[in-house]
């Protein structure tokens, strides 16, 4: 719902995270500047103030000066009836080009023509049904193609796609030319000492993830002490009057 | 000491396979396990000659030949497994250099022992590589040479040129390589091609005399004098490639460096400081030993402790020496190929341990065991997946440094799953002596080594004249029979062979 | 000590005495072997002998004066400490290479020794360099003392 009509009050980010302190805050200067207007320009600075200390003074100013119900506990709950309060304005403020608007014209309008109202979603997978036994299919082919293995929920397959497609397949990786020559040969040398063989198999692939991710973790380390380096302690020096060399 | 015929120490000695030999109980007077030792066709020659030689001498005379070392250190209390003889091993002070024994902690009895350390305490090998090739260095060799021995403090006497006073020091003992870096003078990348990772934990400066630190002090950064080096060498051979990619060795000719040094006279006097205090807990707890020179303290005894600190601290020197000088080294190639050390790829490939003393878990008989490994001249193996090896080689194993002497070959072995479970994962470390220095010096000309390294085409600085004739090639066993016998006997396994182009010496 | 003069540090330590010792075979290191007419002499000779392995004592000049006291509780440690004084001596201030060792007291009873030592403080550019010496070593030490002669072998580790 929010969302729906953050779309209608035009905001460019009708997905912004409500649970963000910035984006709330900013979301509340947003509605006070462009629709709202309660205030005068000069006098919105206390609100445009989000990372003040004082903000949420500010802000409770405001929802008095707006009469915000003071029932209204949350900020979420607040911040829906700022946005309805919002809209509220703007349809009386428009009440001529919104009044004719009934849901059945604009049916008829949609089936007319493409004008579609600003509450049409762009994203093409909100239109899908991830149950179908289409997608499903087409998730199954996917998989196939990308040797992903199988799984009786399509969509954790499809997780696993989308990684396999990030990781592996983004500009980046697929700069990276495939390294020739023999694979590690997994099963030589000492084993993990597993019974099963699928658990064995299992154990060894693990081993070697496991020297992948303390490599990234040395790294990460190496790359810390460098920079500790840099910032504080380093100054090596030799002074050849200490001692004699090349004789 | 058992005094017999050599007829009748040869029953005590049984052939296991074509590259070892049992030593069994009785060889000497209480043997707690048996000895083995490893040696090809050549090396058992040279072995058993020793043996000869001492048994015509009655048993009176300078030293026990090395098979009668490793007997003894057999007769320790709380040794587990075998004493191992490796294929260099030859007679020294206490144990044999090339013995390796493990001692149960857990046995309230066991002991540590500075003579199965020796005096340079965390000696090792360090190996750096670079992107050039002998094509690119042939013609500037003795530029390069010239450059490293105007770089690197060498010899009898000579004093660091990194400068550092005695806070520095004690920081230096206690933090290893861990110091080296937070004074910039080496790579994050190089601790962790580093046994331990460059530093010991239990390092107490505490527990090192005013002496050991008052040497130690001039003589950080020094490469030192005897068998150490420093080698600009080319890769001669590839036994296995993917193991030698792994460590950036791609094709022969790629030029490496490396660097043979211990922990200076720091190590020397916190062994010498040692002895002196256990001769003295071996009377009070009545340690009984077949040999004087074995002096030992209980692991759990304040001796035996201060010793394990103390020998820590003389590892962490160690470290931050050959890191000094891995800067230097960078230094000298850098200016001479007026670029960075960087652009000249110069990684730590390794960097490994031959005198030392460790705490590590092992397999014995079907039960895990804690026990405290003494490495002296011999250098831990361990196979892929060991959790002590670094993540760059969990797939190949540990990289083993092999030095040669003056003008030979050296190796880069990995270690193996049957090495960790016949050797407490340890190999070979070098060549190992075959004439006594002074029979060196009588019988082999300086100008002659000089003539035949230049027929090799190898560049030469070197101290000391006489130093050069005692450390001729001659006067070595066949570094090529000690690594070949360590390979077919399967306690590591044979990955590069380099061979110098340019050599700095003390 | 460090006030006198070079004159009269030379003056004190009078003539070099004549060599009285070898360097004999071990496999790894070296066997110091010295002789003298009595312990004294013994001791001193097998000082210089580590010295002597070190550099080329023709090119040492007497400089400096120093001294060092060894104890002991034994015969056999009393020659291990003063050896490993002499190498201190030699390994850290005043890194002083000697030319001529005087023992001043020598007590068989109590285990000390006291002793003067004549030398320079060793110099790359002046002296050349030998083997460096990592420790003293009990191995296969032997002090033989007969009423005409003294003979002293110690194994020294490189």
């Amino acid at each position: 719902m929010l969302r729906n009509k953050l779309v209608s009050l035009g905001h460019p980010n009708p997905e912004v995270n409500t649970q963000d302190m910035k984006s709330f805050r900013n979301l509340i200067v947003w509605l006070e500047d462009q629709h709202i207007r309660n205030y005068k320009i000069e006098d919105r600075a206390g609100l445009r103030k989000i990372t003040s200390p004082e903000w949420s003074k500010a802000f409770e100013k405001y929802k008095e000066d707006l009469n915000c119900p003071k029932e209204l506990k949350t900020e979420l709950e607040q911040l829906k009836w700022i946005l309805s309060y919002a809209i509220k304005l703007e349809y009386s403020d428009n009440l001529d080009k919104y009044r004719s608007m009934t849901s059945e014209k604009i049916r008829e309008a949609e089936k007319s023509q493409s004008s579609a109202p600003s509450v049409k979603s762009v994203n093409p997978f909100d239109n899908l049904d991830f149950t179908s036994p289409q997608f499903e299919a087409g998730v199954r082919t996917l998989a196939l193609k990308l040797n992903v293995p199988h799984h009786p929920d399509h969509l954790i397959v499809l997780g696993a796609i989308s990684r396999v497609i990030k990781d592996n397949l983004n500009k980046e990786a697929l700069k990276i030319s495939i390294p020739e020559g023999k694979p590690f040969p997994i099963f030589d040398g000492q084993g993990m000492n597993q019974n099963d063989a699928d658990i064995e198999t299992a154990s060894r692939i693990l081993r070697l993830l496991q020297v992948q991710s303390l490599r990234e973790i040395q790294t990460v380390i190496n790359e810390t002490i460098v920079e500790c380096q840099d910032l504080i302690t380093t100054e090596p020096k030799t002074d050849t009057r200490l001692g004699k060399v090349g004789f | 000491m058992v005094v017999r015929k050599y007829e009748d120490e040869l029953k005590y000695i049984e052939r296991i396979s074509d590259y070892s030999w049992r030593i069994k109980k009785g060889f000497q007077e209480n043997m707690n396990v048996e000895g083995i030792f490893y040696v090809n066709k050549n090396l058992e020659a040279l072995m058993f000659e020793e043996l000869r030689n001492s048994c015509r001498s009655d048993g009176i005379g300078g030293f026990l030949p090395g098979m009668k070392q490793i007997a003894n250190v057999a007769a320790l209390p709380g040794i587990v497994g075998k004493s191992v003889g490796l294929p260099d091993i030859h007679s020294g002070y206490g144990f044999a250099i090339g013995n390796m024994a493990a001692f149960d902690m857990n046995n309230p009895l066991s002991i540590v022992s500075p003579g199965g350390v020796g005096f340079d305490i965390n000696c090792g090998v360090r190996l750096l590589r670079t992107n050039l090739f002998e094509k690119d260095v042939r013609p500037v060799q003795e530029q390069l040479a010239q450059s490293l021995f105007d770089h690197i403090p060498v010899g009898v006497g000579s004093k660091g040129i990194i400068p550092m006073n005695a806070r520095d020091l004690e920081e230096a003992l206690e933090m290893g390589m861990d110091w080296s870096l937070r004074e910039g003078y080496v790579w994050a990348e190089d601790k962790e091609h580093c046994e331990e990772y460059g530093r010991m934990l239990n390092a107490d400066p505490s527990k090192v005399s005013v002496r050991a630190k008052k040497r130690g002090l001039p003589q950080l950064g020094t490469l030192g004098a005897g068998n150490h080096y420093a080698e600009i060498q080319v890769v001669d051979e590839i036994y296995d490639k993917w193991a030698a990619s792994k460590m950036g060795i791609e094709e022969t000719g790629q030029v490496c460096v490396m660097i043979h040094s211990g922990s200076r006279g720091f190590g020397h006097q916190v062994a010498t400081d040692a002895l002196v205090e256990m001769e003295k807990a071996m009377k009070r707890d009545k340690i009984e030993t077949n040999d004087r020179q074995l002096a030992c303290a209980r692991i759990n005894s304040e001796e035996g402790q201060n010793y394990l600190k103390a020998m820590a601290a003389a590892g962490n020197f160690a470290w931050v020496n050959r890191s000094s000088m891995t800067f230097l080294t960078r230094q000298a190639f850098a200016k001479q190929f007026n670029t960075t050390p960087d652009d000249l790829d110069m990684h730590v490939i390794y960097d490994v341990s031959h005198n030392i003393a460790k705490i590590e878990n092992h397999v014995v008989d079907g039960k895990e065991m804690k026990l405290l490994v003494h490495r002296k001249g011999s250098t831990r193996a361990f196979p892929p997946h060991h959790p002590s090896i670094p993540v760059d080689y969990q797939l190949t194993g540990q990289p083993v440094l092999v030095g040669g002497t003056m003008g030979t070959c050296s190796y880069i072995l990995t270690g193996t799953e049957k090495g960790l479970t016949e050797t407490f994962g340890s190999t070979c470390h070098g060549a190992g002596r075959a004439l006594s220095r002074a029979k060196s010096r009588r019988n082999i000309d300086y100008l002659d080594i000089l003539e035949q390294m230049k027929t090799k085409n190898i560049a030469i600085r070197v101290a000391s004249p006489k130093l050069v004739m005692e450390e001729a090639p001659e006067s070595y066993k066949n570094v090529t029979d000690v690594v070949d016998t360590c390979h077919s006997a399967g306690i590591s396994k044979k990955c590069v062979k380099l061979r110098p182009i340019a050599v700095i010496k003390g | 000590m460090a006030d006198d003069s070079i004159e009269e540090v030379v003056k004190d330590a009078g003539e070099v005495p004549e060599i009285k010792y070898e360097y004999l075979d071990h496999t790894a290191d070296v066997q110091l072997h010295s002789w003298g007419s009595n312990l004294t002499e013994a001791f001193e000779q097998n000082g210089m002998a580590m010295f002597g392995y070190m550099t080329e004592l023709d090119t040492v000049d007497i400089k400096e004066k120093h001294e060092i006291i060894a104890n002991a509780e034994d015969l056999d440690g009393l020659l291990y400490h003063f050896l490993d004084e002499l190498l201190f001596l030699f390994s850290a201030e005043p890194y002083l290479i000697c030319k001529k060792l005087r023992i001043e007291e020598f007590d068989t009873e109590a285990f000390k020794i006291r002793c003067s030592c004549f030398g320079e403080q060793f110099d790359l550019a002046k002296h050349p360099q030998g083997t460096e010496v990592k420790a003293i070593t009990y191995s296969a030490m032997q002090i033989v003392q007969k009423p005409e002669k003294c003979e002293i072998f110690v194994i020294i580790d490189i």
